[in-house]
């Protein structure tokens, strides 16, 4: 905070009452054990995912690491200063008191803090996508398996109360019928780019470049993959597509848009666009079966039943909604929350009702794979099938012909 | 003082918080000045996400649901703007109060479902600094931070330009907040014109919003719209300590006497300005120099 900050403890200290009411009713609960915790790259979305941190009761944000100055002052601030400053993520590491590590640096330097993170006995929370390479993103596998400890990959949709219902729905309950076809899109109008001083150029504009990522389909694409995997257990036989730099001529070496069509088994279709010059679609997924059709996004989901199909058991109950002439189920947060009225969070707990998918994810770390060594939603196994999906789909798309994928390039391979 | 000539001026518009928001960014070149505003609308959804009472994932609602039942940890952003607010609360004498939003709800400015209709009051709110807990005492308890939240806004985006190396822009949120730097920005306030440079700005009152002619300011002495009858606007230091003041002001306001505490803040704040008008024309313009001294100006618009 600016000045008003300063101004504020100044007026504190003038202010007539010290308002210090009741405030030994905040002495109960919240008396988790706590969990040491670093975190390595507090950019803008490190930042985003350090603000639910510090929201999810027993978390002790140790440490932080960042090279960016500016970042690393914004970081400590926000810890209020209790958390201690690296700018070398080793020194972190070597902390034995840190139990765990959330990571969010670009994308080429996952696999080398992972592994390094892991090596040292710490739970890992790695940001998406899991490498940039293939080969990178086994070997991170590869040590989880070697070492034991587990490492969560940040494609937040596997927290999400509505995917999660689509995911039932699709895949359990069969409410679309026989899905055949997919259709994902991630529709932004910005160049990406970030005006910064020319020594930090690839440090903070480090999506622009190859060495450092993979653009469109690692940074946005990977989620959606990632959807498709889940809900048919499923992954790509091959990928075909265009894209290029065909728009923002700056310099920049991945492209400003990508289309491309996954094959899966059995002849299902993923068709998959990210552009960058027109926002009109936004983001979201569609999902085709021969009974229904399955919109979704991370607000909600709507249903639309084929004319020939049967309605589902529950549509009468459901809540509907007319898009373009057609009535659709809506499923959305508050209807999960329904189904779960009354059930109310223990102390110390965050429930998913109310949290975004961030926050559910960093929740489900916390909770589930710290504190219990559960499986993460979002494990290595997933993760690592997604990146080899969507750098296949780059590949594909650099030498202009179709990317074949054989079931051995999806397995983790020996230690 | 010397100002920076720039070679371009762009604006850009987006709508967040029920209002739209306008960015006026000056500087050399285009893109650079189109992918910061990009950033800026990215990080005010963000705040929108986290502050919004109407969008049920937000860490508000939360807190809503939640700290009747078991003392919440906030965010520490989040927590010292409710700091602040609290602070403020005591400051006005109870008139800004971000619990007396649920008492509106009665009166049409919202519809949704109100949770134990009239209980409001910050003295249900409990803040523990050293831990970042916050606790309410009854489940009836909602904060809804309204024009506090679009303020905080502001300043966190003024930051945001900072850091890019913008030299010079003014960013308003509806006709509510706003705040400038790098240039002398003009103001309208009824018929003069003030400029701001690196300060906060706040419009509250009547007659800048009213349903039916009722204030859509509720007054939490008695959890009925204010019979306020005039505008206020506020420049300060920040656009959230201009809301906070304007919007109190507001509520309340007694044209011919200002009330004791603003009088007392601005002696302790100093580089305050106040300007009240009512419809009749009537106006009172308050500053307060760097030693604190306060200056009263009353006059009649023509």
């Amino acid at each position: 905070m600016r000045s008003e900050l300063t101004r504020r403890e100044f007026l504190v200290v003038t202010a007539a009452t010290a308002a210090t009411i009741g405030l030994s009713r905040l002495s109960f609960a919240q008396d988790v054990a706590p969990i040491n915790t670093g975190f390595i790259g507090v950019g803008a979305q490190g930042q985003e995912l350090l603000k639910r941190c510090l929201r999810i009761p027993g978390v002790n944000m140790k440490a932080i690491c960042d090279i960016y100055p500016p970042h690393y002052n914004q970081a400590l601030k926000m810890c209020a200063e209790k958390a201690k400053g690296y700018t070398d993520y080793r020194q972190l590491l070597d902390d034995k008191s840190i139990e765990c590590v959330l990571i969010a640096t670009p994308l080429y330097m996952h696999a080398p803090m992972v592994i390094d993170a892991l090596s040292a006995g710490k739970t890992v929370f790695c940001e998406k996508c899991m490498g940039r390479t293939p080969d990178a993103a086994r070997k991170m596998a590869q040590a989880v398996e070697r070492t034991g400890k587990w490492l969560q990959i940040g494609h937040q949709r596997s927290a999400s109360p509505i995917y999660q219902q689509a995911k039932k729905m699709i895949a359990d309950e069969g409410v679309l019928g026989k899905v055949t076809h997919a259709r994902a899109w991630w529709h932004r109008n910005g160049s990406w780019r970030r005006n910064v001083e020319p020594k930090y150029e690839k440090l903070l504009n480090w999506r622009l470049y190859k060495e450092y990522s993979g653009g469109l389909m690692t940074e946005l694409g990977s989620h959606q993959v990632h959807l498709v995997n889940w809900f048919t257990g499923e992954v790509p036989m091959s990928v075909v597509g265009y894209g290029g730099i065909d728009y923002y001529k700056d310099g920049r070496e991945v492209m400003d848009n990508v289309c491309c069509t996954f094959l899966y088994p059995d002849g299902k279709k993923l068709y998959y666009s990210s552009i960058q010059t027109n926002q009109f679609d936004g983001f979201g997924e569609e999902f085709m079966g021969d009974k229904g059709t399955l919109v979704t996004s991370v607000e909600k989901g709507l249903l639309y039943k084929e004319p020939q199909a049967k309605d589902v058991a529950w549509a009468e109950e459901a809540k509907k909604e007319k898009v373009n002439g057609q009535e659709a189920i809506v499923l959305d947060a508050s209807e999960t929350k329904k189904k779960k009225a009354g059930e109310h969070t223990a102390a110390g707990t965050l429930g998913a009702d109310n949290q975004d998918d961030y926050m559910s994810e960093l929740v489900n770390f916390f909770d589930d794979v710290v504190r219990k060594n559960k499986r993460p939603l979002c494990d290595h196994v997933d993760a690592f099938k997604v990146a080899v999906a969507v750098l296949g789909a780059n590949k594909a798309m650099e030498i202009g012909t179709k990317v074949q994928f054989k079931p051995s390039d999806f397995e983790i391979g020996s230690k | 003082m010397h100002y920076h000539t720039h070679t371009m001026t762009l604006q850009f518009v987006h709508n967040a918080m029920g209002c739209e928001w306008d960015l006026t960014l000056a500087g050399e070149d285009r893109q650079t000045l189109y992918d910061v505003s990009v950033e800026v609308w990215e990080l005010i959804d963000r705040l929108d996400g986290q502050l919004s009472h109407y969008k049920e994932k937000s860490e508000i609602s939360y807190i809503n649901a939640v700290a009747a039942h078991e003392p919440v940890l906030v965010e520490p952003g989040l927590f010292q703007l409710l700091l602040f607010a609290r602070d403020m609360w005591e400051l006005t004498d109870g008139a800004l109060d971000i619990t007396a939003g649920a008492a509106g709800r009665k009166w049409g400015f919202e519809t949704g479902l109100l949770p134990s209709e009239g209980v409001y009051g910050m003295s249900h709110v409990t803040l523990d600094p050293d831990r970042r807990l916050i606790a309410f005492d009854d489940p009836g308890v909602r904060i809804e931070l309204g024009a506090l939240g679009k303020g905080y806004a502001v300043d966190r985006a003024i930051e945001l330009l900072g850091e890019r190396g913008i030299k010079a822009a003014f960013l308003s949120a509806g006709a509510s907040s706003a705040h400038g730097f790098g240039k002398p920005w003009p103001i309208r306030i009824g018929d003069r014109e003030v400029t701001i440079d690196n300060e906060g700005v706040s419009t509250s009152g009547p007659l800048e919003q009213s349903i039916e002619g009722r204030s859509h300011l509720i007054d939490p002495a008695t959890g009925e719209p204010s019979r306020s009858d005039v505008s206020v606007t506020v420049l300060a230091l920040t656009a959230l300590e201009a809301e906070a003041l304007s919007t109190a002001v507001a509520l309340r306001p007694t044209p011919a006497s200002i009330p004791d505490w603003l009088l007392s803040y601005m002696t302790l704040a100093p580089g305050i300005r106040v300007f009240v008008r009512d419809r009749s024309g009537g106006r009172t313009a308050l500053s307060s120099d760097e030693q604190g001294k306060v200056t009263r100006e009353e006059n009649h618009e023509t």
